[in-house]
């Protein structure tokens, strides 16, 4: 098995078929706290072109490259930089409406507090979009208090709205897509994920946070 | 450029597939595109066009179609029995129909999945039009060409990242593993019946990266075949997993086939 660092983090290589590469980070050694999302982020801004797609979850990056290329492939990411300012990304902002969905009495008891508290909360802090996955453009969110967290449903439901803001466990999730979900939906934002082109998307590894519309103001500003 | 129409009149189970995969799978898009890349490629070249174009997947039953112009028509994959007007026509060639003509194919015969390939003409799917060919410049008659549906039911299968979560007789019962594959199967996975596989060691609870072909091993023992449409991470071990070329064979096995695996060490 061989091994490679990228940005300081030691990943070991497996090869998946003809056309991938599958990077599992190396347990063993110390690691920067959180890495992969400002990885995977930063290896999209550089648009290798041997590249053909990455998926990344908790503690693997998934590239799908033609096995002729992969070894330069792996040479240009372990060469590759970190990006210099991270911090300076300004947050974003995203509408949200807490009066249009549908689990609210769920997590009020489960949560035992009541529902404009737990809004005040969740308005309180801002969260670190950490990935993409599991349906077009969902997004998950990290950051949520610990006092918040709320397990998923135990039958997912089979239609989710798009932009759906919602609790799963520790995660606060926001729907790109109408779809089956198991998530606590608790607001709806606006469909960014449709409204935006790729580029404009939030990046991973920025900063959201949320602001409050009534619903006369969500459905006046969003029609 | 003007482009004809060919409409649906009765839909069976069908797809506007491209025959390459989706560029945008870090925003959580699947995999995507035809299901046997094999059949879908080749139907293009047998017309000649671009192996890229756009072609209607047809899985276990096929559609009604009208022609709204002549045009040229090719048909590759399963035998769904497809007929010209009532007359049978062949798999495999390139034939040429007539404005107001109709095709219409049955339940598949033999193999899963066909694909229909249709020079310069558009579908309207899903409220959306669809390019199917281009016009067709080049004029080369005859493609030398044969395709065939996968004749075998063993199917070779690599290890997987959680191999090594499976003690000695869960390795050996992966490698004699002969199961069916469920009614429970569409683009995104087939479920498969079979002996129950224990792991040995207990995988931790997070999700990790999955993709087409990979076989994820359920809580109650069962294994799943994860297919084109699959979501792009998922939170079962995945023991093994089948290459492309493994994959497009799974693909045209339809649901009731009893199935071997063939680990590749």
């Amino acid at each position: 098995m061989e091994q490679i660092k990228i940005l300081g983090n030691a990943f070991d290589v497996l090869t998946i078929g003809e056309d991938k590469l599958l990077l599992q980070l190396n347990k063993s050694l110390k690691q920067i706290e959180d890495s992969i999302p400002l990885i995977s982020q930063t290896i999209v801004n550089e648009e290798f072109k041997q590249l053909e797609n990455i998926v990344s979850s908790e503690t693997e990056l998934l590239l799908y490259c033609q096995q002729s290329k992969q070894v330069q492939l792996l040479k240009q990411l372990s060469q590759m930089e970190a990006p210099i300012s991270r911090s300076d990304e300004n947050e974003i902002f995203i509408d949200v409406c807490f009066e249009l969905s549908e689990d609210w009495e769920r997590v009020i008891n489960n949560i035992g507090q009541d529902k404009e508290t737990i809004i005040d909360e969740i308005l309180k802090q801002s969260y670190r979009l950490i990935n993409y996955g599991f349906q077009p453009g969902f997004m998950y969110l990290d950051g949520l208090d610990e006092k918040l967290h709320v397990p998923r449903l135990d039958n997912p439901r089979l239609e989710v709205p798009a932009g759906s803001l919602a609790i799963g466990g520790k995660y606060l999730g926001v729907y790109g897509s109408n779809s089956p979900g198991g998530w606590n939906i608790i607001g709806r934002t606006q469909h960014i994920y449709k409204r935006l082109n790729q580029k404009d998307l939030p990046k991973i590894s920025q900063e959201i946070r949320f602001i409050r519309l009534t619903k006369e103001q969500y459905l006046r500003k969003h029609k | 450029m003007k482009q004809s129409k060919i409409k649906i009149l009765k839909r069976g189970n069908l797809k506007v597939v491209s025959t390459l995969p989706n560029k945008d799978m870090f925003y959580g898009n699947p995999y995507g595109g035809a299901m046997d890349y094999t059949a879908a490629q080749m139907v293009n070249i047998l017309l000649n066009q671009k192996q890229s174009l756009k072609v209607i997947e047809c899985t276990f039953k096929g559609s009604s179609f009208l022609f709204e112009s002549n045009m040229k028509v090719a048909i590759v994959g399963a035998d769904m029995q497809w007929e010209l007007d009532g007359k049978m026509i062949q798999l495999n060639q390139v034939f040429e129909v007539e404005k107001g003509q109709v095709l219409t194919g049955g339940f598949s015969k033999n193999g899963l999945r066909s694909y229909i390939a249709l020079n310069n003409s558009i579908i309207d799917d899903d409220n959306e039009t669809i390019v199917l060919g281009k016009e067709n410049r080049r004029t080369k008659k005859h493609t030398i060409f044969d395709y065939q549906l996968p004749s075998s039911t063993i199917i070779h299968i690599h290890r997987g990242p959680e191999w090594k979560l499976l003690n000695q007789e869960g390795k050996e019962k992966v490698m004699n593993f002969q199961g069916v594959i469920s009614q429970n199967m569409d683009r995104m996975g087939a479920y498969l019946n079979g002996s129950v596989i224990e792991l040995a060691n207990e995988f931790p609870k997070m999700s990790v990266c999955t993709f087409p072909g990979v076989i994820q091993l359920l809580p109650n023992g069962q294994q799943i075949v994860l297919l084109q449409d699959a979501q792009t991470t998922g939170g079962y071990p995945r023991i093994a997993y089948l290459d492309r070329v493994a994959l497009n064979q799974f693909n045209q096995l339809r649901p009731g086939t009893k199935i071997e695996w063939r680990l590749i060490l």
